[in-house]
């Protein structure tokens, strides 16, 4: 067996261990089929009480979005956010707990390479994203009529898996800060809170008229939003993610 | 000695950083408070192939640390060390590969796994072949006599149970050379019993086991080779016999006395006729540590200055000489002080 193919096994029971660990919590499951659900539907439910049902509003969100399925671009721009969440927090996170639990050490006294230990838990929570992007999925239909076509969630994969080395890169930043640095949480909560506000993705500043500058992560809600809801063609989302490379 | 050495270190040193620079402190430029602490200072060390090895000290000795660079876990400041050969520097993973390793005891591993699966997730990061996965998980299981419970979830599991599985984990890569860092600490004593049997079977086996402990008792029934530690430095090696024929002694006599007022005079009598190698004053209640050739003319002879001083012996106690006492003459201080 190569080196390559022995990390690869050490990756997948990674993955494999982590998805056990997450088995013994079905309540996690559970939570999962109501916040991707409920924390949308507030500033959806807001949205609509804003424009208090004036066609003129829908028709300034539809000039500057592109779009006028204001539920489905919110509730997009959530599951963006929760999908960053997990890759970008979910492995440093796993490391801290296994750190403060005892079984880091004793999985570096194995030859396994460390970065195969790093990124298993990742491929793990891939399982978990994937689920809650279904429970968004059904939400929207069931809740707000908005339907997603198997076209329009190919193309939104697409998008996110072509960000994905991208994601886990920063992720991996964050997983090296937290083995050097041990206690990592008040920088963490920075970013994301500056991701949350600056990016746009939970909460549609990127429609105000004067909103902050494009960034990758704008780039690519743009560019989820625009395809999931019929207004963007292959070669336009490629131009519309350009510059997230 | 065997010739092939499981283990070589030479000149092996630690230096830590103590004390802590706050972020305040380095806006505010405050003088810089910490200091160096040597944790293993030039420790010499050659274990046999096939022996079993002990590291014999009180906590903060630099037991830990000494067994954390051979693991690789921590990089030396100076000196070397080769573990089965293999210079742990340079090749750490292949290192790792070789060795079984108990180090950070029972929390380490996952309490949602059962031990199975605990095992299979090891086997993977050890690299052990897929074919050979269920064999080796069987047989560490047998033989650390968990085979039982192997789909028990782990956090139904006692203490000695969890160290148990440890073990079997460290069993995994069919590891020539075991380090075992305090293996039986924090065990019933039933339990503590178990483990050093299950180390004197992986002797048995041909395995070579280098382990820490602080109690005297598991080094001297254990181990073929001991060096004592303190402060970073091994303050003598040897076996159990050579360090305890250390003590010019064949009998140790400890004596709690009650005392009032001065007690040096009741010393020097005490003094000649054995030798006083400790003694511990807590109000009114002295307690000696005397070694003597014979017990049976001493203690009368202890009860006769006693008496002549205007004190009481309260207890008296003889026993055979112990590691503890040669650690007590080499360093002045108990183990587990």
């Amino acid at each position: 067996m190569t080196a390559a193919m022995l990390d690869l096994r050490a990756l997948s029971a990674a993955a494999l261990k982590e998805v056990w660990v997450i088995r013994r919590y079905p309540a996690l499951w559970a939570g999962m089929l109501f916040w991707p659900v409920l924390l949308p539907a507030v500033y959806v439910l807001q949205a609509h009480a804003y424009a208090g049902g004036d066609p003129r509003a829908t028709a300034a969100f539809l000039s500057r979005s592109g779009t006028s399925q204001i539920a489905g671009f919110i509730f997009l721009g959530w599951s963006v956010y929760m999908w960053l969440s997990m890759a970008l927090w979910g492995p440093g996170t796993a490391l801290r707990q296994q750190q403060v639990q005892g079984q880091l050490e004793a999985v570096f006294l194995t030859p396994a390479s460390r970065a195969a230990v790093l990124f298993g838990p990742v491929v793990a929570y891939l399982a978990l994203t994937l689920w809650m992007l279904f429970v968004v999925g059904v939400a929207l239909r069931l809740a707000f009529g908005v339907t997603l076509g198997a076209g329009e969630a190919a193309r939104a994969l697409a998008v996110v898996v072509a960000s994905t080395p991208a994601i886990y890169g920063i992720g991996a930043l964050f997983s090296s800060a937290v083995l050097r640095w041990r206690e990592v949480n008040g920088l963490v909560q920075v970013v994301r809170g500056l991701f949350t506000v600056f990016c746009g993705m939970t909460y549609p500043i990127v429609v105000l008229p004067s909103g902050p500058s494009t960034s990758p992560t704008r780039c690519r809600l743009r560019t989820s939003s625009a395809t999931s809801a019929r207004c963007s063609s292959v070669a336009r989302t490629w131009r519309r993610w350009r510059p997230t490379f | 000695m065997p010739a092939i050495l499981a283990v070589e270190a030479s000149g092996l040193t630690k230096v830590f950083t103590r004390g802590r620079r706050t972020m305040l402190q380095r806006l505010r430029r405050d003088a810089d408070q910490r200091h160096a602490h040597v944790a293993v200072d030039g420790i010499d060390l050659h274990v046999g192939e096939g022996e079993v090895f002990g590291i014999l000290g009180p906590n903060g000795a630099g037991k830990t640390t000494t067994m954390r660079m051979l693991a690789t876990l921590l990089e030396p400041t100076r000196g070397e060390a080769r573990v089965l050969g293999i210079d742990v520097r340079r090749e750490p993973r292949r290192v790792r590969a070789r060795l079984g390793c108990v180090l950070s005891g029972e929390r380490s591993v996952y309490w949602k796994l059962t031990a199975r699966e605990n095992l299979e997730y090891f086997a993977a990061l050890y690299h052990v072949p897929r074919q050979d996965t269920a064999r080796r998980i069987a047989r560490a299981l047998e033989t650390v006599e968990l085979a039982d419970r192997a789909d028990d979830y782990v956090e139904r599991f006692s203490m000695g149970l969890r160290q148990r599985l440890v073990l079997a984990r460290a069993l995994l890569p069919d590891p020539p050379l075991l380090l075992l860092d305090e293996p039986t600490v924090g065990l019933d004593p039933q339990a503590a019993r178990h483990m050093r049997e299950r180390i004197q079977a992986l002797r048995a086996e041909g395995r070579t086991v280098l382990l820490t402990t602080h109690y005297m008792e598991e080094a001297d029934q254990l181990c073929d080779r001991i060096a004592i530690i303190d402060r970073g430095r091994i303050a003598a090696l040897g076996t159990p016999l050579e360090l305890k024929r250390r003590i010019l002694a064949e009998q140790v006599v400890r004596l709690e006395v009650t005392v009032d007022g001065d007690d040096s005079a009741l010393i020097n009598r005490l003094d000649r006729s054995g030798q006083v190698v400790r003694r511990e004053r807590e109000n009114r209640l002295l307690a000696v540590t005397v070694h003597c050739d014979s017990a049976r003319d001493f203690v009368p002879a202890a009860f006769d200055a006693s008496r002549a001083e205007g004190c009481s012996i309260r207890h008296v106690e003889v026993v055979p000489v112990t590691l503890e006492d040669v650690f007590i003459e080499l360093t002045g201080r108990a183990l587990r002080e």
